[in-house]
């Protein structure tokens, strides 16, 4: 599930569907420009949560950021975009966040060339299905707003573990064949409910996002 | 929460080792708050009198193995009764064999007041009171009241708070580098006595039901091999009979090799988290370094680029930095020159128009060149981290692998024997009532196996709670123990709430312990970097990370003021410089506000740490209280009555060298 194995060039082409297909369901949930946090936030929550709809981790591990989840493998990807012209970057900066320099700017599609990719990907079962997953994802993260957004990783069950301290090892690849515990609370969810009433994926990843915030208000 | 000692008085009768002053009185130390020093030459005792105040606390009692340095391990840590010879350490010390030598301590625990006396010729307690009430003397009692009063669930607990927080052993393995003691310690340091007990109790059951089964599925295999000869060997040899012996003897190749193999797994998984995390953290550190130096160009590019086009900067700082071309993703060195004069020359890098620019200086400074350089460096390391994590990743794999397919041969093999055991003639009596007894304990090992997995399951979900309760306090420890690091080196230096994974028995799922990790500073890396080992940090670093991670942990742990170390003056491992650093963090632990009392035992020697200490705690000279001067107090040896004269010089000197930095 986590692709390891795969060859790196479709690992890196996956990495570009997958942001594509986020600034898309950005665009639609009315959240462009998107910054570059959220946009690995939200990258984030559509790995961890990937197994509720039976759809591969692109990256498994990740090291735990005081900011939030920061993938430099996945921003090279979106840096490649921005030199396709599929990307159109905005209020672009270097900032020292937490003594080390990154960049911070904010994405949306170039629709020009973004729609014959969404299209092509769309002709495909699975990549269709995988569009509009992201796209759950990225409506049901919306939600929390764009404050929610940047700290609501430190609630989630996988990012947020008190086991794993700044600087560690998220690991959502799961163990023995179990999901990781994001995927697993919110496949819970369906879990829970009355047995005459079934849970679709979808509406397991937004039970999930409206429980995470619920604990963000909690800890507030 | 629980309570530390705070030693009070020690006074030591009628022990020849230390006949004490002239008139032969005996030893008596007062342990005010802040610092008590033990000054001796070679031989005085200063090692005697340390295991002296520890076998006061501990008596006739030891975690077995304990004193054996190393990791703790998966080893028991209930405390055991001291063999004979061990009881007797201090009487084989004297001529008299210690007969009427005695020896009190008062010690504080918590809110109450313990004063224990023993025999010291075999540790017996003769003498026990609470807050000045005589109680009875027993080892059972004064081991319930230690529980009790130090909020603790057992006295293994005792021990282990002894042996890895109060004393500084020589033998000592440096707690922050092991995970296993670790575990212990947190646990019995943040979890109330109830649940520290359930977690030793569920822990112990654990590990009883493993080895039971374990001994029990050794018994089925042998038996399993004596059968087959036993049938291999009735009648003539026909086929059944033969491929019986062999698969036999497969299983019992392929059944150590599965052990083995189980075992490796632990490690390959740990060895393949390091490798991941180094990875990671190169990556982290190699986009912070490109960063960086594309922060550099962009600042020349915004001086000479005529428009704010933000996908133009983001072009050419990608160009200039790591020289791809993000439009197609060649590298294209020859463009990023040509765009380069462009920039240098004072021209739009697309059309050359001349435009009016500020300097360009950053394109040829010393800045860019450091960070170049910085990029290269971390180019290199991550390519390499890359390369040990495939290498760990496909090691697991391997062994997984390896398992599963081994797993599947001794199954598909133990089918093929239970049927072809069911194909031998029936008449075989004796055989076949073993055939019975086989299954029926093969049966037994199964329902064991079934309940030992819910029992680890049950473990795992108490274990989960546990760890949350206990990772509460973890940013109080880590702010506590930068405090006292920082005091100690100049390095970062941080800890990392980095829970360790471990089996409980020889099987089954890992389960993850509380633990932390040490990252320090290093030259080369630009984040702190993970030191797993004592080897990976210089002796003085190891000495004073183990000493402020003790320290942070009594710091936070305790559940009232006070605590007491008992430490030899880590002098050799210290430059001259960084001697006042330490005496401070020392001094700074010990300050009698704090209530903590600190001893320190020390040969007469040249360096200025002693010096440094008294002068810091105010003592005026040799005749101060806190001073145990060993060359008064204990018998000499035939070096200090020989050569007396010098050594009194030099501890003259040594105060006088206390008195002259104090002037």
């Amino acid at each position: 599930m986590s692709g390891v194995g795969i060859d790196a060039a479709t690992r890196d082409a996956r990495r570009r569907i997958r942001i594509v297909a986020i600034l898309d369901g950005a665009e639609r949930a009315g959240i462009t420009p998107l910054p570059l946090l959220q946009l690995h936030t939200i990258a984030y929550f559509a790995d961890a949560l990937a197994p509720v709809w039976d759809l591969r981790i692109l990256d498994a591990q990740l090291l735990k950021r005081r900011a939030g989840p920061m993938s430099p493998v996945l921003q090279a990807e979106v840096d490649r975009l921005v030199g396709r012209g599929v990307l159109i970057p905005s209020s672009v900066r270097h900032v020292l966040d937490d003594a080390e320099w990154r960049l911070e700017a904010c994405y949306r599609l170039n629709l020009e060339l973004a729609d014959p990719i969404l299209s092509a990907a769309n002709s495909f079962e699975f990549q269709a299905k995988h569009l509009a997953f992201v796209r759950e994802v990225v409506y049901s993260v919306s939600s929390l707003g764009a404050s929610g957004i940047d700290t609501a990783s430190t609630s989630d069950a996988s990012y947020g573990s008190v086991m794993v301290d700044t600087g560690g090892l998220v690991d959502i690849e799961g163990d023995a064949g179990e999901p990781n515990e994001t995927a697993r609370v919110a496949l819970r969810f369906g879990e829970l409910m009355q047995s005459d009433i079934s849970l679709t994926d979808s509406e397991m990843v937004h039970l999930y996002v409206r429980e995470l915030y619920n604990r963000m208000t909690r800890v507030a | 929460m629980t309570a530390l000692p705070v030693f009070e008085s020690l006074s030591v009768r009628d022990y020849a080792l230390f006949p004490g002053n002239p008139a032969g009185e005996g030893l008596e130390v007062t342990f005010e708050p802040g610092l008590t020093l033990v000054l001796g030459a070679n031989g005085l005792g200063k090692t005697t009198l340390v295991t002296l105040l520890y076998r006061m606390c501990s008596g006739p009692f030891d975690i077995p193995g304990l004193s054996t340095g190393g990791v703790l391990g998966d080893r028991s840590v209930e405390a055991r009764p001291l063999s004979r010879p061990d009881r007797r350490l201090f009487a084989v010390r004297v001529a008299d064999d210690a007969a009427t030598a005695a020896a009190t301590l008062v010690m504080r625990l918590g809110s109450a007041r313990l004063q224990v006396s023993r025999a010291l010729a075999s540790l017996d307690v003769t003498d026990l009171r609470v807050d000045n009430e005589v109680v009875e003397p027993s080892e059972t009692t004064y081991q319930q009241f230690v529980r009790e009063f130090a909020e603790l669930s057992s006295f293994g607990d005792w021990i282990l708070m002894l042996r890895h927080l109060v004393f500084y052993f020589e033998d000592r393995r440096a707690l922050v580098w092991d995970p296993s003691a670790q575990r212990q310690i947190l646990r019995l340091l943040f979890a109330n006595p109830a649940v520290g007990a359930e977690w030793v109790g569920r822990e112990r059951e654990i590990l009883e039901q493993d080895s039971r089964m374990r001994n029990l599925q050794a018994a089925v295999s042998r038996e399993e091999t004596t059968l087959a000869r036993g049938e291999a060997a009735v009648g003539d040899i026909d086929e059944v009979r033969a491929e019986l012996a062999v698969l036999e003897q497969l299983q019992g190749v392929d059944e150590p090799k599965l052990q083995a193999l189980d075992d490796q797994v632990v490690g390959s998984d740990a060895a393949r988290h390091d490798a991941r995390l180094a990875a990671l953290q190169a990556e982290v550190d190699r986009e912070s370094a490109f960063r960086d130096l594309e922060r550099h160009q962009l600042r020349a590019i915004d001086a000479a680029f005529p428009t704010t086009s933000d996908t133009a900067r983001y072009l050419l700082g990608q160009l200039f930095t790591d020289g791809e071309c993000l439009a197609c993703g060649s590298t294209a060195p020859k463009a990023a020159g040509f765009f380069r004069s462009r920039l240098e020359g004072s021209q739009c890098v697309i059309c050359g128009t001349r435009v009016q620019s500020e300097s360009l200086g950053p394109f040829s400074g010393r800045a860019i060149t450091k960070a170049t350089h910085a990029v290269q460096v971390t180019d290199e390391r991550l390519a390499a981290t890359q390369v040990e994590r495939a290498n760990a990743e496909a090691a697991y794999d391997a062994v997984v692998r390896n398992i599963a397919e081994l797993n599947a041969s001794v199954a598909s093999r133990r089918a093929r024997i239970e049927t072809l055991v069911a194909r031998l003639p029936p008449d075989e009596g004796a055989l076949h009532a073993q055939r019975r007894e086989l299954a029926a304990l093969a049966g037994r090992v199964e329902v064991m196996k079934r309940q030992l997995a819910e029992r680890r399951a049950e473990f795992a979900v108490f274990i989960r709670s546990v760890n949350r309760a206990l990772s509460r306090r973890k940013e109080e420890i880590k702010g506590s123990f930068e405090a006292f690091a920082e005091g100690f080196l100049l390095e970062e230096c941080e800890l990392s709430w980095a829970p360790h994974r471990a089996r409980v028995g020889q099987g089954g799922e890992l389960f993850s312990f509380p633990a932390f990790e040490l990252k320090m500073g290093a030259a080369g890396f630009p984040s702190p970097v993970r030191r797993t080992g004592p080897q990976q940090v210089s002796e003085s670093q190891r000495e004073f990370i183990d000493l402020a991670f003790r320290m942070t942990l009594m710091s936070v742990a305790s559940s009232t003021p006070g605590a007491t170390l008992v430490i030899d003056a880590p002098e050799s491992s210290l430059d001259a410089v960084f001697v006042s650093r330490a005496a401070e963090v020392l001094t700074r632990f010990a300050s009698p506000e704090s209530d903590n009392r600190l001893v320190i035992t020390s040969n007469l020697i040249e360096g200025d740490l002693i010096p440094s200490l008294i002068r810091r705690a105010k003592i005026r000279g040799a005749a101060d209280e806190r001073i145990v001067d060993l060359l008064k107090l204990a018998a000499p040896t035939a070096a200090t009555q020989e050569l007396k004269s010098e050594y009194q010089a030099v501890r003259r000197a040594l105060f006088a060298r206390a008195s002259a930095k104090r002037k």
